[in-house]
């Protein structure tokens, strides 16, 4: 396999444990280059350590991490020029400003001055640059943290949450700009509650539930194997109704109506993200 | 460590916290009560106490004359000739001097001609305060008798064969004002390195702005510009202090190392401090409890005090910063052994930043 063809982050059989906790069990997966990944799973399912590992910010207690062609482990220095990551909280310096808190970053990364105008530009921070952050809406420090975690163009980036918190038009405008980076090239890890946004953003998602990986493949894959299809029925009364393809009992009800002559439109409808996580993790995720 | 980082993280970290109301707080209440001492005790409140030196001398010296001439600012110096050698300790005995002096033959030639010449210097056990500051004194004097230094050997005797009673009454040896203008500097270095450095540590790791910090920097980076950040702060306060209050170290060189090497200690135990607590407020709630032992120690130099106490105060670095920056503001030997007051200052910061490395590194890990 030659440079270009390697994965932009290779997991294999990862384990942190902490003290009696295990936090990530045994996990293994790849992420190819200019790919958005998506980590889903309930709180407490082992993602934000699993990314706390894959940013060399808490070492593996067992296996193997690479990422941008960096051990985790033993290449933290190298490594933490090429990544960057959205955090889940708002991690801010409020009593600075926008343009005070990217130009803080933006040396400590040593690239030039014009680069945290040029991405608050992007972001579409501009009028708010000079202003406080503690004066800033929820949506705008997303922003400003989106904006933060361009600033040494990474070649991974991991999001912890992107959306959490926010309206929807502020969760459109992040998604928007996820969207936009990947079709740029940059890889994307992503952790998310939202499978709407996972359906959205992901060409590929992995299911984590208590540290281990109970399904991987893209959005598709998942509802074909694990949801469970189904049609949206409206009557002539008005009533809709929705009924199981895979349950004989529907299926009679549905022939039934139809001739009666009482359909009036039929809808047919996949699987969703949640009906997969419902299926392996027994629960709802939210 | 990167050098860079760690100067890009302090002028955040100087910029940041100077507009956090808790840190302003902590950086002008010191200010402010110096500025009250230096202004409510004027100089024309302190009266140099006075000190009675009888002393023999077999014929004609300048000593005496510049002795008093080096002395004249911090006391009052009486001079009477005894008799005799055994007059004077008779005279120090019945406490009617505080201090003898036994000037040998030729002595004042005898040290311009780099001979040594030995002086006896005779202390009584209770002698009044500035009988120990004079005895400090003469050192300086034979210097300025020789024109260069050693010139004499000092012998020091103190009658009754005890040990001299190293406490000094402050007031009376500098005066009321610069005693608090110092005892404020003392709290101004405590709250700086203290209150401000644990605070801006700690609210970094509450708001996990610590952890952005350290995708690209380590932890180490991050808590050596904070202790840049205590130290720039302390510098910048005690220098406008000493403006606002118009006082001048005489001796600046140990002025500046008994307030450095306790600022870098109490930094250490601020940076400590801040490991520990997860919350700033918290921090600031419990300051005074960390606050009280550090400054205390520091107003209660030059006090008469019970020994064990005076024992204790020895081996704790405000004490010892306090004696030093005393010395250092009269520009004279008020307290002895200036050494120890280094040494115990350097194994406070040893000791702290041990502690402090030890965290880091299990950190980093």
């Amino acid at each position: 396999m030659d440079a270009a063809q390697e994965p932009m982050i290779a997991v294999e059989n990862l384990t942190k444990r902490y003290g009696q906790v295990q936090a990530v069990d045994d996990i293994s997966f790849s992420v190819a280059a200019g790919e958005v990944f998506g980590l889903l799973g309930h709180n407490g399912a082992g993602k934000t350590t699993t990314i706390r590992v894959l940013t060399g910010r808490t070492r593996p207690t067992s296996g193997r991490a690479a990422v941008a062609g960096c051990d985790v482990q033993t290449e933290r220095d190298q490594l933490k020029p090429r990544i960057n990551l959205v955090f889940e909280d708002q991690n801010l310096y409020e009593r600075l400003t926008g343009h005070e808190n990217m130009r803080l970053f933006g040396d400590l990364y040593g690239v030039p001055r014009e680069r945290a105008g040029e991405l608050l530009d992007i972001v579409g921070l501009v009028e708010g640059a000079d202003r406080k952050v503690k004066t800033y809406s929820s949506g705008m420090k997303q922003r400003l943290l989106i904006a933060r975690s361009l600033i040494n163009n990474p070649r991974v980036l991991f999001l912890d949450e992107p959306t959490r918190g926010l309206d929807p038009s502020s969760s459109r405008d992040v998604r928007s700009i996820v969207s936009r980076l990947s079709q740029e090239g940059t890889t994307i890890f992503l952790t998310t509650h939202d499978m709407e946004e996972a359906d959205e953003l992901c060409n590929r998602v992995a299911f984590l539930s208590h540290g281990k990986v109970v399904a991987l493949g893209t959005p598709r894959e998942l509802k074909l194997r694990y949801g469970e299809p189904a049609a949206s029925v409206l009557l002539d009364t008005e009533d809709e109704h929705t009924i199981s393809l895979n349950q004989p009992d529907d299926a009679r009800r549905l022939q039934q109506w139809m001739a009666d002559g009482r359909v009036l439109t039929i809808h047919s409808q996949e699987g969703s993200l949640e009906d997969v996580f419902i299926e392996l993790a027994g629960r709802p995720l939210s | 460590m990167h050098p860079k980082m760690i100067l890009t993280i302090f002028r955040k970290d100087a910029r940041d916290a100077i507009r956090d109301s808790r840190v302003l707080a902590a950086i002008l209440i010191p200010i402010g009560i110096g500025l009250f001492y230096g202004y409510a005790f004027g100089d024309d409140d302190f009266e140099a106490p006075p000190v009675e030196v009888a002393y023999v001398v077999e014929d004609s010296t300048q000593l005496l004359e510049i002795l008093q001439n080096v002395t004249s600012e911090a006391v009052d110096l009486e001079l009477t000739q005894a008799a005799s050698a055994a007059a004077l300790r008779e005279q120090l005995l019945d406490e009617e001097v505080d201090l003898g002096l036994i000037i040998p033959a030729g002595f004042d030639e005898g040290v311009q001609a780099g001979e040594s010449p030995s002086l006896e210097i005779l202390l009584h056990e209770e002698a009044a305060p500035g009988a120990n500051y004079i005895a400090a004194a003469v050192q300086q004097s034979l210097e300025l008798l020789a024109g260069r230094a050693p010139p004499a050997t000092v012998q020091l005797d103190v009658v009754s064969l005890a040990e001299a009673n190293q406490s000094v009454a402050i007031f009376e040896e500098i005066g009321p004002r610069q005693y608090f203008v110092l005892a404020a500097i003392m709290m101004l270095v405590a709250m700086n390195s203290i209150l401000v450095v644990s605070v801006i540590l700690a609210e970094e790791a509450e708001k996990k702005t610590l952890d952005a910090l350290v995708m690209i920097a380590s932890y180490t980076d991050v808590v050596v510009a904070k202790a840049l950040v205590g130290l720039f702060y302390v510098t910048v306060s005690v220098v406008v202090m000493l403006g606002l209050t118009g006082l001048m170290p005489g001796n600046l060189l140990l002025f500046i190392a008994g307030i450095g090497l306790f600022s870098i200690a109490m930094v250490g135990i601020g940076l400590l401090l801040g490991g520990i607590f997860s919350n700033a407020n918290q921090l600031n709630t419990w300051a005074g409890v960390f606050l009280i032992p550090v400054i205390a120690p520091a107003f209660m130099v030059g006090i008469p005090l019970p020994d064990t106490i005076e024992t204790v105060l020895l081996f704790l670095a405000p004490s010892q910063s306090m004696r030093m920056a005393v010395n250092g503001m009269t520009g004279s030997a008020v307290f002895p052994d200036v050494w120890l007051s280094v040494l115990v200052l350097i194994a406070w910061a040893v000791v702290t930043y041990g502690l402090l490395g030890l965290r880091l590194s299990r950190r980093q890990a």
